[in-house]
């Protein structure tokens, strides 16, 4: 188990930080799909493909179950704050630019943004992506493409604004 | 807009991440020349795409997760392990997700409601039995649901049993009568099934009494007798058949279906329970006693025995989904399900034991000579961390190999010396146990050549952290230190692809060699078959004949781009390693090592394979040893060993097994082998039952290497001469005590069946006299700690 954790947390940890934006939520997130897979007794097949597969889907699973709390409870905050939205980010370079891409992408619907984690942060096949997400290979480019689109035009709509 | 164009552009992004197949990316470049429209497109789309790919993929400060969080997981893991799932859970669980969609369906769809059908037909046909009162078809709705109840709620059996117990005194009679034989095994099983009959005709007597609580007085008998076997699931299973018979349910078949699998997961369960419980000295270990049949066979051919590599498709573990329902069942014993893990998680591969051999039939012992010593630090590392290190992890001659036994050198201008003594097993009654030692010459600093050092470092995600990078990056450190100005040295970096990050430069210059090992960072996966391709290329162009050109790999081995097998990596560098390029692997981190292909991969490439698990393992190798590490005196280095069938009647050889070579791959020169540093030293030991009252030599050691300085292929003879031969084990040399403790410890650990039974704590004792010897030296002072860790450990373990 230890080896399992030691071998996929770094790679979970980056993708649910990519969606979540948060490091302890992200924490939380990986460390549910670990011990899910201990409370199922290994409900999938050892071999990496499979188990990254299943991983990564988990994982997936649980920050988009975080996301939606965080909504829920972010609309009541702001119902009792009436609090305005915070400053629009100023146009910036360099780390910062990488910031907002990061920030973008979380505007991105969960089943892009998760594609566009697994093919450009982890550099999976596509095969693994189809297997995570039950999408055909096809299917994966032609989400892939779609979101960078997406996500290209928000950048830009952000870096003017 | 064309429709061509449309379609182009939506394959842009494909395009430029380079993830079409080459037809697909010509056909778009072909596209893109003669069309504005798209060229335009794609200016549009590749700056967003590198600047997201490039955020994307920049390195993350590579997070962990938190120890507190580590912790949680493993114990959910221990718990998991303590409880596996039940029938029911799993049966879920299949019926939800393991199933693939279609199946499921037809599984919903087809086999429920036929059983449905079957049970409701079953139902109504007993019910329309005449022969049947009115009273049996109460008892037997009884019986099933009691059936019910065992399995699924032995709490309110329990209910049930203690209202029993308190009615007992009034009927106790009767139920002597009917219930004298409950403990009979399966050959009455007929009988039995009569008897419930009996039992309802009792029933239907009581009811003509219209005595009612003597009737419920017998259900809660027959509640009883089901509910006795809750705690021993088998007979459970087969009291339930019964009780099904009895109300003719011709398909049997299915409890006993249900029985059977009871019966292999509380197998399992035992199984797992005692790996966990890593007992490695119960009689026959189930990881290495069926290994051990098998050992002649795998030791003779080596290479073709399967690699217990996550990538490998040939351990079956990657079945078709055809087979899913199979899967689903053999998960059921936990031993598969261990087995499994074993094979895509530890990467080590398990080589048997070598078994007892008849000098008669196969005078003749040949091996290759072995240096590495990976398999002590890791078992160190095992231990230190509290645990017991997995027995196909340990390797008995890289633990024995990893002492300096002290032997004189060889006389001048010879190169090896061989230094064997026999005397009483220590823990093999009976036996002999006999010693070679072959000693290499020290070279003199003149005679030590400059070298060439290609290091290719792993900068992978998997490799950051302090004692993984950060140990590689203090290591190299040490070892440029070291190092003779004149030494060249070039670096390799390798993550998802490799690059040369430090050109060859010399040695003296260290403020820019240092500045290339503190500059690397990690990020990305593996690529180490590209890494160790550079490598070589880059090797060969700063070849330089006369030098020790040497590649050295550190790595965690945790490979997942490209191909990840030794053998295939090394079929794409052969040219440059007949070239006379040697290569060492260092290994580091424990999770996900992959042990076996590290280790092929230094024995295929003519080198040495060290786990680093500590800075004081690297400064030995490194600064202490460097020596040796850097100058190889001898390569193909062979040994045989021939006994005289008249003198010893049997041999054991203790560890070596993936060294083994047949009898006429000695004297064939295109058969590889190891190599040898300057002044290292080796030891093989063996086990020998000599015949009673012989005298005379034991038999004859022949060395053949290939001399490094002359590039000639070399010979030597010793004879094991009556006069080595030490009467009590006590008067051997304290060299010869340390090394018979070291392999049977190893032995021990390995779960080696010779060693069945022999315990950590008499290897202790035996230990600390000999250590006394070697009070200067922390290695062995060192091994006796561990050695009494293990006893404890054992102890602790069986409890």
């Amino acid at each position: 188990m230890e080896a399992i954790v030691a071998a996929h947390e770094q790679a979970l940890l980056r993708y649910a930080g990519g969606m979540l934006r948060n490091p302890h939520a992200a924490q939380d997130a990986v460390q549910h799909a670990f011990i899910k897979l201990c409370d199922q007794g290994f409900p999938v097949r050892l071999d990496p493909p499979a188990l990254k597969a299943w991983l990564f889907r988990t994982v997936h699973n649980a920050a988009v179950d975080l996301l939606r709390r965080e909504k829920r409870l972010n609309a009541l905050h702001e119902k009792a704050a009436a609090d305005p939205s915070s400053d629009p980010p100023a146009p910036a370079d360099g780390p910062d630019r990488r910031q907002l891409v990061l920030d973008c992408l979380t505007q991105l619907p969960p089943g892009e943004q998760q594609i566009l984690l697994l093919r450009l942060q982890q550099g999976l096949p596509y095969k693994v992506i189809s297997q995570t997400t039950g999408l055909p290979s096809g299917t994966v480019g032609r989400v892939l493409h779609d979101a960078v689109k997406k996500l290209g035009g928000l950048i830009k709509k952000a870096g003017v604004s | 807009m064309k429709k061509t164009c449309k379609e182009i552009q939506a394959l842009l992004t494909l395009h430029l991440a380079g993830d079409l197949s080459p037809v697909g990316q010509a056909r778009i470049q072909k596209h893109l020349a003669t069309c504005a429209d798209c060229q335009a497109a794609l200016a549009e789309l590749q700056p967003a795409f590198a600047e997201i790919r490039e955020a994307l993929a920049a390195p993350a400060d590579a997070p962990r997760l938190s120890p507190d969080r580590h912790h949680r997981i493993l114990n959910a893991a221990r718990a998991a392990a303590a409880h596996p799932p039940t029938f029911a859970d799993r049966l879920a669980r299949w019926l939800d997700a393991g199933l693939p969609p279609a199946t499921r369906y037809l599984f919903l769809r087809t086999a429920l409601p036929v059983a449905l059908t079957l049970l409701i037909v079953i139902g109504v046909g007993s019910m329309m039995l005449p022969s049947l009162s009115m009273s049996h078809k109460h008892a037997d709705l009884q019986v099933v649901s009691c059936a019910m109840n065992s399995a699924m709620a032995p709490r309110e059996i329990e209910k049930l049993e203690e209202l029993r117990d308190v009615r007992d005194e009034s009927v106790a009679a009767p139920e002597d009568l009917y219930f004298g034989g409950i403990a009979a095994g399966p050959k009455k099983k007929a009988v039995e099934a009569e008897r419930p009959r009996a039992e309802s005709e009792a029933l239907s007597k009581a009811s003509d009494r219209d005595d009612r609580s003597y009737k419920a007085d017998k259900s809660y008998e027959v509640v009883n007798r089901l509910a006795q076997p809750a705690s021993q699931p088998e007979p459970a299973a087969e009291d339930k058949e019964m009780a099904l018979g009895d109300m003719k349910l011709e398909e049997s078949a299915a409890p006993v279906v249900i029985g059977g699998l009871w019966g292999a997961r509380s197998a399992g369960g035992r199984q797992v329970a005692r790996k966990d419980s890593g007992v490695v000295n119960s009689p026959a270990p189930a990881t290495t006693a069926p290994a051990a049949p098998a050992a002649p066979a795998a030791a003779g051919k080596p290479s073709s025995t399967g690699y217990m590599l996550a990538s490998d498709k040939s351990d079956g573990s990657d079945r078709s989904d055809k087979s899913d329902l199979s899967d689903f069942y053999a998960f059921k014993s936990g031993e598969s399900r261990e087995k499994k893990e074993h094979d895509s998680v530890s990467l080590f591969r398990a080589y048997g034991v070598n078994p007892t051999v008849e000098t008669a039939k196969q005078p003749f012992s040949t091996f290759s000579i072995d240096v590495d010593t990976a398999s002590y630090t890791f078992t160190r590392n095992s231990l230190l961390q509290g645990r017991l290190p997995p027995p196909e992890a340990v390797r008995t001659e890289e633990i024995v190999n990893f002492f300096d036994y002290h032997y004189s050198p060889p006389p001048a201008e010879a190169l090896f010396a061989v230094h064997s003594q026999c005397a009483p097993a220590p823990f093999r009654p009976g036996q002999q146990l006999l010693r070679i030692g072959v000693k290499a010459r020290h070279l003199g600093r003149e005679e030590n050549r400059h070298a060439v050092l290609t290091f290719a470092i792993d900068t992978s995600g998997s490799m950051s952290s302090p004692e993984r990078l950060g140990l590689v990056q203090q290591a190299l450190r040490l070892l440029v230190d070291k190092l003779s100005p004149e030494d060249v040295v070039g670096l390799v970096q390798f993550d998802n692809h490799a690059r040369l990050v430090l050109d060859y430069t010399r040695a003296s210059d260290k403020a820019r060699i240092l500045k290339a090992i503190n500059a690397l960072q990690t990020s990305g996966s593996t690529n180490l078959e590209e890494g160790m391709r550079l490598a070589y290329e880059s090797a060969r162009r700063a070849f330089q004949p006369g030098a020790g050109n040497r590649v050295l790999l550190l790595s965690d081995g945790a490979a997942n781009l490209g191909s990840a097998t030794a053998d295939e990596i090394l079929a794409v560098v052969a040219d440059s390693r007949r070239q006379g390029i040697f290569c060492s692997v260092y290994g580091v981190g424990r999770g996900g090592l992959n042990d076996a292909m590290l280790e092929t991969l230094a024995n295929k490439g003519d080198g040495s394979y060290v786990y680093l698990d500590s800075l004081d393992e690297a400064r030995r190798v490194f600064v202490d040893d460097l020596s040796a590490t850097l100058n190889t005196v001898a390569a193909d280095v062979k040994i045989q060993v021939e006994f005289t069938p008249s003198r010893v009647e049997q041999y054991r050889q203790l560890g070596y097994e993936n060294r083994q070579l047949k009898k006429e791959d000695f004297r064939d020169n295109a058969i590889d082998a190891g190599e040898v540093g300057s002044g290292q030293s080796v030891t093989a030991l063996y086990e020998l039952g000599l015949a009673p009252g012989s005298r005379g030599p034991l038999g004859v050691v022949r060395i053949r290497y290939r001399d490094l300085r002359t590039g000639r292929i070399e010979e030597i003879a010793a004879p094991l001469a009556e006069s080595m031969l030490v009467p009590a084990f006590d008067q051997a040399e304290p060299a010869f005590q340390l090394a018979a403790c070291a392999a049977e410890w190893a032995e021990i650990l390995r779960g080696s069946p010779y060693a069945a039974g022999d315990e950590a704590s008499d290897v202790a004792g035996r230990l600390r006299r000999a250590a006394l010897a070697f009070a200067l030296d922390s290695r062995v002072q060192e091994l006796l700690r561990l050695v009494e860790t293990t006893s404890q450990l054992k102890r602790g373990n069986n409890e």
